[in-house]
C-alpha cells in the first residue's frame, strides 16, 4: 500500500467499454487515478490502449460505462471538454505548429475570441512567465521548428498543463527522444508529479516505464490483465500480463536445410555494425539462406527500424551487404539483385484501383523481367480468392489483398524476401497460409526475413528468431517459444 | 497549479543566462525572418536601378506616378489572397470576383449613389468570398477547384450581366481614388499602402492573426488546441472577396469602365505576387509587406519592359519565368526550413 491509496482518485472510471461494430475494442474497464500518481500504461497492438487513452481524453467516447473526475460525473465530447474538466493530453503525434514561437503554440486556441488583439510581446512574457514557473529554460520566441524533440515534447506539456489540470495523458512522448532527453523528461514528470498531477504514461519501453512509474496498468484484449504498484510487481510479471503468459505456442516441426555460405553464394544478407541514431545501434548480424530469420522485440525495439533500414539507407550508418556487395536503395536495383521487399503497409504496396492482374503483374513489368508465370500462376498458387482477376484490387478482402503483394514478387524469381509485419490485420487462416507459403518460400532455399513486433507470430513462423531491445541485439535464437522470447526481452529490461 | 509547479520543479542545469541567449537568439532570428524579404528588396532595388540606367523615360515623376497607379488594384487582391495562402488554400477567383462586383456595383439604378455603390460591391465581394470559404470548410474539397468552379461562375455572370462589353462606370467619389493625388501620390497608391499595413497589423496583433498561421501551419494542431478551423478558413475566402471588390471599385475609379474580361489576367498574377513575396503556398509562413514587394515586382517588370520595347507576347513571358523561379525558391525556402 503506497501512501497515494489513502488519497480520493482524481479520476476514476467504471466499466468503460467501446465497441466498433460488432468488435468491442475495450471491455468494462475499471480504473482510478490518484494525485500524484504516474502510472504506466502498456498493451500491445490492438489490445484497445489507444482507444482508452481516446476515451480518457475525450476524442473516443465511449458505448458505456462512466468517468468522473473529483467525483464528479463528466462526459467528454471533445479534447476541449476533457481539457475543461482538468484532463490534458499529449497525443503521439506532436500537434505543434513548427513556423511558430514558442509563446504562439503555448496559447494556441487559448487567446480569446478572433477579433481580440494580442500583442506578440505581451504573449512572450506570459509564456516565459509559465516557462519559468516550470523551471524550463525555452526561448518563448524561437520558432518551435528549431528547438529540440525533447524541448518539443516540454511545449506540448507545458501547453496541456497550462490551465487548470489536474490529470495529464502521455501519449508515448519519448518515441522521437535520445536517451538523455528521456531523463530529462522523466525529471519533469516526476516534479510534476510530486506537485499533485496524476499522469498516465504510455510508452513501449519498458525500462522507462520502470524507471518513472509509480503504478501499472497492462491492457491485453481489451481488458485490464494487470494493475499493480511498481515495487509490487517484475518486468517478466508485466511481460506475461502483456503478451499472455498461456499464448506460448511452438511452430512446426521444420527442418532446416542448413545452406552454407560459400565463395559463389555469400550470406543473402550481412550487417555490420548498423546504426540509426536513437534507434538501432552497432548491429552486426549475418542472415543465412534456406531459413525463415525473424526479427522481432517490443514495438520501438528497433526490430522493424532494422528491416527498414535495408532499403532506406537515409540516416543509416554502417556497412549492408546483399550476397557480399554493398547494398542499394533504389528499388529497380534491388529487383535486379532479386531482392522481395513488402513493407508494412498495405497502402504504399497497392494501387487500389487497378485490377488484381496488374497489381501483381506491375512489379514484374517495371523489372522489364520477362516472367514464365502470371498473375494467374500466382492467384492460383496463393490462392487468392477474388471473383474473377480483372477486379479492383480493392475489392479484395485485407488477407486476400496482402497475399497479391506477396505473389507479385514470385514473378521476378526473388532469392530473397524481406517482409515487414505481413500477417498484421488478416485473419488466422490467411496468417497460416502466408506461414506455410514463407516456410516454402526457405525450403526452396531462399532466405527469408519477417520483422514483426508481434511475439506470437514469429515464435511460429521463424526458424531463427533475432530478438532486439531498445536498438540493440540481445538474443539470437533457434526455433522459440514466446515465453523464450518474453524472458530475453525481460532479461534484456532489466539488465 | 503553476505556483505549485514551479516550487516543485527544479531548474535546468548548465544553462546559459536567459537574457544573454535570448538577446542574440533572437537577433539571429529576425534576420532569418525578414531575409526573405530584404533578398526580395535587393532583387527588386537592382531592376530599379537597371530600368533606370537603361531606359531613359522609366525613372521620371510621370512613368513612377503611373507605375504606382498600375499596382494598386494588383497589390490590393494580392494582399486578399495572402490571406488565403496563409491558410494552406487558394483563391483562383480573386480575379472574378473583382470583375463582378464592379460590373454589378455599375448598374445604373446603383451609381447615382456613392455609398450604395460601395455597399454593392463588398457585398458581391463578401459573398462570393463566403460561397468559397464556406464550401471549402464545410466539405473539406480542396479550393483549387472550388475556386475554379467559382471563378468561372464569376467570370460567366460579369458577362452576363454586361452582355460581354464594359460599362461605363463613373462615380466621382471612385475617380477622386483613380485618378486623384494625395501628398503628390497617387491616391489609390495611399490606399493599397493603407490596406497592406491594417493587414499586416491586424495579422500580427490580434488572436485571428495567430490562428491563422497556426491553422496554416498544421490544422490538426490548431483544431486539436480548440481554434475554430472553420471560421478561420471562412474569415479569409471573405476578405479576399471584400478586398477583391475593393479592387474593383479603384479599377472602375482609374479607367472609368467596369470590364467583365479583366479578372482573368488579375487571378493569376495575384497569386504570383503573393508568391514571389515569400509567402509560402504550404501555408503558415510569409505576410504582407512581401506580398506589396511582390506586387512591386511584377508591376515594375511589366512597366520595365514596355520601356525596354519587349514585345507583348515576351513580356508575359518574362513574367512567367518570375513566376516559376519565385515557387522554385518557395519551394527551396521551405525545404531549408524544415531541416
Amino acid at each position: 500500500m503506497s501512501a497515494a491509496d489513502t488519497l480520493a482518485p482524481v479520476l476514476e472510471v467504471r466499466g468503460l467499454t467501446k465497441a466498433y461494430g460488432r468488435v468491442q475494442a475495450v471491455r468494462g474497464i475499471d480504473l482510478a487515478l490518484r494525485p500524484g500518481e504516474i502510472c504506466a500504461l502498456l498493451g500491445e497492438n490492438g489490445a484497445g490502449k489507444s482507444t482508452l487513452i481516446g476515451m480518457l481524453s475525450g476524442v473516443v467516447s465511449p458505448t458505456e460505462g462512466t468517468m468522473s473526475v473529483e467525483g464528479q460525473p463528466v462526459s467528454f465530447g471533445s479534447a476541449s471538454a476533457a481539457q475543461a474538466a482538468g484532463v490534458s493530453t499529449v497525443f503521439q503525434e506532436l500537434s505543434l505548429a513548427r513556423h511558430l514561437t514558442v509563446a504562439d503554440n503555448l496559447f494556441m486556441g487559448r487567446m480569446g475570441p478572433l477579433w481580440r488583439l494580442d500583442a506578440p510581446r505581451r504573449r512572450r512574457e506570459r509564456a516565459r512567465e509559465v516557462l519559468v514557473g516550470l523551471g524550463w529554460d525555452i526561448d518563448p520566441a524561437a520558432p518551435v521548428g528549431r528547438l529540440s524533440a525533447a524541448d518539443q515534447q516540454l511545449v506540448e506539456i507545458a501547453r496541456a498543463i497550462a490551465s487548470d489540470t489536474k490529470v495529464l495523458l502521455l501519449d508515448e512522448p519519448t518515441s522521437s527522444l535520445a536517451p538523455q532527453e528521456v531523463e530529462r523528461l522523466h525529471d519533469q514528470m516526476r516534479a510534476l508529479s510530486a506537485a499533485g498531477l496524476a499522469i498516465v504514461y504510455v510508452s513501449h519501453r519498458m525500462t522507462e516505464v520502470f524507471d518513472v512509474a509509480s503504478t501499472f496498468a497492462v491492457l491485453r484484449d481489451g481488458r485490464l490483465s494487470l494493475r499493480a504498484d511498481t515495487a509490487d510487481t517484475t518486468p517478466s510479471a508485466v511481460m506475461d500480463a502483456l503478451l499472455g503468459g498461456a499464448a506460448a505456442q511452438t511452430g512446426s516441426d521444420r527442418q532446416v536445410l542448413g545452406i552454407e555460405e560459400s565463395a559463389e553464394r555469400p550470406a543473402p544478407l550481412e550487417l555490420r555494425g548498423v546504426g540509426v541514431s536513437h534507434v538501432l545501434h552497432d548491429i552486426d548480424l549475418k542472415i543465412r539462406w534456406g531459413e525463415v530469420t525473424g526479427l522481432t522485440g517490443l514495438r520501438g525495439s528497433g526490430a522493424v527500424e532494422l528491416a527498414e533500414a535495408l532499403f532506406d539507407r537515409r540516416g543509416v550508418s554502417g556497412q549492408i551487404l546483399v550476397r557480399g556487395v554493398d547494398s542499394s536503395d533504389d528499388p529497380r536495383e534491388l529487383m535486379r539483385r532479386r531482392i522481395a521487399y513488402v513493407p508494412p503497409e498495405r497502402g504504399s504496396g497497392l494501387f487500389p484501383n487497378l485490377s488484381l492482374a496488374e497489381n501483381i503483374e506491375l512489379t514484374a513489368r517495371v523489372g522489364r523481367r520477362k516472367s514464365e508465370l502470371t498473375a494467374r500462376d500466382v492467384i492460383r498458387r496463393l490462392s487468392i480468392k477474388a471473383e474473377n482477376e480483372s477486379v479492383p484490387i480493392r475489392t479484395l478482402s485485407g488477407g486476400n489483398q496482402q497475399k497479391a503483394m506477396i505473389g507479385r514478387w514470385l514473378l521476378l524469381q526473388p532469392e530473397i524476401f524481406v517482409l515487414i509485419e505481413p500477417t498484421r490485420g488478416v485473419d488466422v487462416g490467411v496468417r497460416r497460409e502466408i506461414h506455410e507459403l514463407l516456410w516454402q518460400f526457405a525450403d526452396d532455399g531462399m532466405a527469408v526475413v519477417v520483422a514483426s513486433a508481434d511475439l506470437e507470430e514469429i515464435a511460429d513462423l521463424a526458424d531463427r528468431t533475432v530478438v532486439l531491445h531498445e536498438g540493440r541485439i540481445v538474443a539470437d535464437l533457434e526455433r522459440v517459444d514466446v515465453t523464450t522470447v518474453n524472458d530475453a526481452i525481460a532479461k534484456a529490461a532489466v539488465a | 497549479m503553476n505556483q505549485d509547479l514551479a516550487s516543485a520543479t527544479a531548474p535546468i542545469q548548465g544553462a546559459q543566462s536567459p537574457e544573454a541567449r535570448l538577446g542574440m537568439a533572437h537577433g539571429l532570428r529576425r534576420f532569418a525572418g525578414r531575409s526573405d524579404v530584404l533578398g526580395l528588396l535587393v532583387v527588386y532595388l537592382a531592376l530599379f536601378v537597371y530600368l533606370s540606367i537603361r531606359t531613359p523615360y522609366f525613372l521620371t515623376s510621370d512613368n513612377i506616378s503611373d507605375l504606382l497607379r498600375e499596382m494598386a488594384v494588383l497589390g490590393i487582391i494580392a494582399v486578399g489572397e495572402t490571406l488565403v495562402i496563409l491558410r494552406a488554400e487558394i483563391d483562383l477567383s480573386v480575379g472574378s470576383v473583382l470583375a463582378l462586383s464592379a460590373v454589378i456595383a455599375s448598374q445604373d439604378s446603383f451609381v447615382t449613389s456613392t455609398p450604395l455603390v460601395i455597399v454593392i460591391a463588398l457585398a458581391v465581394g463578401i459573398l462570393c468570398g463566403l460561397v468559397n470559404g464556406i464550401i471549402v470548410a464545410s466539405t473539406g474539397i480542396s479550393s483549387l477547384v472550388v475556386t475554379l468552379g467559382t471563378m468561372t461562375v464569376a467570370s460567366g455572370l460579369a458577362l452576363v450581366v454586361t452582355g460581354g462589353a464594359p460599362r461605363v462606370f463613373e462615380v466621382p467619389f471612385l475617380e477622386k481614388l483613380g485618378q486623384g493625388e494625395l501628398w503628390g501620390v497617387p491616391t489609390q497608391f495611399v490606399v493599397m499602402v493603407l490596406v497592406g499595413l491594417v493587414v499586416a497589423y491586424v495579422l500580427r496583433m490580434s488572436v485571428f492573426g495567430r490562428s491563422l498561421y497556426a491553422t496554416g501551419d498544421n490544422d490538426r494542431a490548431a483544431r486539436l488546441n480548440g481554434i475554430r478551423v472553420g471560421r478561420v478558413t471562412v474569415s479569409v475566402f471573405a476578405l479576399a472577396g471584400g478586398l477583391a471588390a475593393v479592387g474593383g471599385l479603384l479599377y472602375g475609379g482609374q479607367f472609368g469602365s467596369a470590364d467583365p474580361t479583366i479578372g482573368v489576367n488579375l487571378n493569376l498574377l495575384g497569386i504570383a505576387a503573393v508568391v514571389i513575396g515569400g509567402t509560402s503556398l504550404f501555408g503558415g509562413v510569409g505576410g504582407v509587406i512581401g506580398t506589396l514587394l511582390g506586387t512591386a515586382l511584377i508591376a515594375t517588370l511589366q512597366n520595365g519592359l514596355v520601356q525596354l520595347n519587349v514585345a507583348s507576347a515576351w513580356q508575359e513571358v518574362v513574367t512567367g519565368v518570375v513566376i516559376v523561379l519565385a515557387v522554385l525558391a518557395d519551394r527551396l525556402r521551405a525545404r531549408a526550413r524544415d531541416r
